[in-house]
């Protein structure tokens, strides 16, 4: 045990606050639009009466059934209730890409080649997550 | 690696350092492929790597844990979105409900007694080992 108190650094403050702040910020978003989704607001691609039918489908039956796009398709539907929460999501999933991003002139300036080298090879491998050429994944 | 966290149940500074690096990254991708082969989720194994093999305290493993799990579950996110295997009526209450469950437990961990923390992982170990035996039977 040691009679300092540990601080954080700041580039872990700086990582921890935007991805605070971004994931209130996604969950007030999806929160809302989840609500005009439900509230029959706007149209929604797949009716929500109809949805419980396809709980239970493997996803390519599911995508072919419904007619569901792939890849970033999405993003030209988010004008139809269901679509409309993708926008939270994606936001959530693009804010761990966002914090590396940030926190990564602190490492360039700290000459720190080793977490600058494990931000980079993070943020590569996140937005080819993100680019819709994988196929599979999971945790 | 090493560092110092304050422990707010204790007021005192733990000083920790993280020891057998290379058999930990050899068993976390052990971790990682049985969860790709088998969908077991890998949460579950992070925490014991983390504390029992390379001696980081258990506080800092369940935060370690939850911090690798936001980027590696980020990248699987963008993968089901582009997949279209993303039905917005089931994901959008999972991910509130789930996000707001996590603020509480993060808050909850940080003033929590370490021992209380051991007795709770050691239960929740307990039924993920039972749920993914079971799961691994086809019970």
């Amino acid at each position: 045990m040691t009679s300092e108190t540990p601080h954080a650094p700041p580039e872990q403050i700086t990582y921890a606050n935007l991805l605070f702040y971004g994931s209130w910020g996604a969950i007030a978003i999806l929160l809302v639009t989840f609500g005009v989704y439900v509230s029959g607001v706007f149209e929604s691609y797949i009716p929500i009466n109809e949805v419980s039918q396809y709980w239970s489908m493997p996803v390519s039956q599911y995508v072919h059934e419904a007619n569901v796009p792939t890849g970033w398709g999405w993003a030209t539907l988010l004008g139809k209730g269901d679509f409309l929460n993708f926008i939270g999501i994606a936001l959530l999933a693009g804010m761990t890409i966002v914090c590396f991003i940030v926190v990564l002139p602190y490492y360039v300036k700290q000459k720190d080649i080793a977490f600058m080298v494990l931000i980079i090879l993070e943020v590569l491998v996140l937005c080819l997550g993100a680019s819709g050429l994988l196929g599979t994944g999971g945790h | 690696m090493a560092g110092a966290y304050l422990e707010p149940s204790t007021g005192e500074n733990i000083e920790w350092k993280t020891h057998r690096t290379l058999p930990g990254l050899l068993l976390f991708i052990v971790i990682g492929v049985m969860a790709g082969m088998f969908g077991l989720g890998a949460g579950w194994a992070n925490v014991p790597v983390l504390n029992l093999l390379m001696g980081a305290p258990l506080k800092l493993s369940v935060g370690t844990s939850k911090f690798l799990l936001s980027i590696t579950d980020t990248s699987a996110a963008w993968i089901y979105l582009n997949q279209g295997c993303v039905i917005p009526l089931m994901a959008v209450p999972s991910i509130v409900g789930l996000m707001l469950g996590s603020f509480v437990g993060v808050r909850i961990l940080a003033v929590a007694k370490p021992k209380v923390i051991r007795y709770i992982v050691i239960t929740v170990l307990l039924f993920a080992g039972i749920r993914a035996f079971m799961k691994g039977l086809g019970i």
